[in-house]
């Protein structure tokens, strides 16, 4: 980094959306570095299909950053974009029924080749092929065994499990109460364990 | 024989998750050192929170950041745009969603204006009411209120000083400038306020109009 340059990873949210606000492209990029993974995870397993996920990911940022200026910057920063991402979601859900999960790649792709560009990425890369195959395999039937939930469990439990949310902010994102995210996670918790015992994994 | 009680699943959950205070922790993990059927189920829990855990983090397609950042806008954002964003972020707060919300809130409004209506032609059809008597009623009522505001304002100001403060001051401007110079202040004074009042009666109740026409016709 050059001398005099502003490193971004170093500041919290509210410090890069300020900066955004006074119109530095760099922030700009850095929120969507710092959220794309989660924002996109969180959409393709709601919606189950990668290039809806990314569209609607997309849309996601775009409502976000051009907002920017009614952010208030006493909420976190990821309970108002994961709340925009899961409502966007929520939208696409209703207006279609999903589709059935495929961790190989998107039900549209009619090719090796489009199946391949269409295959979704997991962060880690650093296992052997054999720790590669089999916990691709385990992640496969959970990924399965998730897709299966009611949206909402879905949501509680990803934000929980993946992203490491608080109860609090959970009930903040999906605008229900806090008992009712306990009862999803739990319910959601619950439902996994029936639907993976057949496979030995719990 | 005594029967086993096991641990809920609800407890071993609140366990796995760290959610038991030190009590409980101690009383559950005493139950589960003599307890197979319960270990193995705590186990299925451990192996549940550790695969979910486990899932990663997806990732978008390259160059996703220069898509939507073909969608945003960069510019720096001027102070009063970004009041008028938050005071809009502010009133959508505050304004209903749901076609049911905007009902119960027109609902909530038009209740007086239908109750107020409602009443005056209810008066309106009683025979030995007319609508000047109810103007009457209405003006009186009004002017009563005025009166009983400025008595009670009155009447404070007396209790706490404030009358006799101003009655100090008054006389101590009438015994320096003398009573023409207070008679022009007050004069001047008055000119000012008037000339208020026909500013803010012409900006807000008569607003000017350029066109002639309009304006004779909204003349009275």
């Amino acid at each position: 980094m050059p001398a005099g340059e502003l490193d971004y990873t170093s500041l919290t949210d509210q410090q890069v959306v300020q900066l955004a606000r006074e119109g530095r492209e760099r922030a700009f990029r850095e929120l969507i570095g710092r959220y794309q993974r989660p924002v996109f995870s969180l959409i393709y397993r709601l919606v189950r299909d990668r290039e809806r996920a990314e569209d609607l990911a997309q849309d996601t940022f775009i409502k976000v950053l051009n907002a920017l200026d009614r952010y208030n910057p006493e909420y976190k920063f990821s309970s108002w974009i994961f709340k925009i991402a899961h409502n966007t979601a929520l939208d696409q859900l209703r207006r279609k029924e999903p589709e059935t999960l495929s961790l190989d790649g998107s039900p549209h792709a009619r090719t090796a080749a489009e199946m391949e560009a269409s295959t979704i990425t997991p962060e880690s890369g650093d296992e052997n092929p054999e720790e590669y195959t089999l916990n691709r395999q385990l992640g496969a039937d959970i990924e399965q065994a998730i897709s299966t939930l009611r949206a909402e469990y879905r949501t509680a439990i990803l934000l929980c499990h993946v992203e490491g949310r608080p109860y609090d902010e959970i009930a903040q994102i999906m605008g229900v109460p806090l008992g009712t995210v306990k009862t999803y996670i739990h319910r959601g918790r619950k439902e996994l364990m029936q639907r993976l015992e057949h496979l030995r994994l719990c | 024989m005594t029967e086993i009680q096991h641990l809920t699943a609800e407890r071993l959950e609140a366990y796995v998750e760290g959610l038991l205070d030190q009590s409980d922790r101690v009383v559950t993990e005493s139950h589960l050192v003599g307890c197979a059927r319960c270990q193995h189920e705590l186990d299925e829990w451990l192996a549940l929170f550790a695969a979910l855990s486990d899932l990663p983090e997806l990732e978008p397609s390259p160059n996703f950041a220069d898509r939507v950042m073909a969608h945003v806008r960069v510019s720096p954002r001027q102070a009063w745009q970004q009041q008028a964003a938050r005071a809009s972020a502010a009133l959508a707060r505050v304004l209903p969603r749901t076609t049911f919300g905007w009902g119960l809130a027109t609902a909530f409004l038009a209740l007086p204006i239908l109750l107020g209506g409602g009443l005056t032609i209810w008066l309106l059809s009683q025979s030995y009411m007319t609508p000047r008597s109810i103007w009457a009623f209405f003006t009186d009522q009004l002017v009563e209120g005025v009166r009983a505001v400025a008595s009670a304002a009155l009447s404070w100001m007396l209790q706490t000083g404030i009358a006799a403060w101003i009655a100090e001051r008054g006389g101590g401007l009438v015994a320096t400038a003398g009573a023409s110079g207070v008679g022009l202040i007050a004069a001047a004074a008055a000119l000012v306020t008037m000339l208020s009042i026909w500013v803010l009666y012409r900006n807000l109740i008569r607003t000017p109009s350029r066109n002639s026409t309009n304006y004779a016709l909204f003349s009275f």
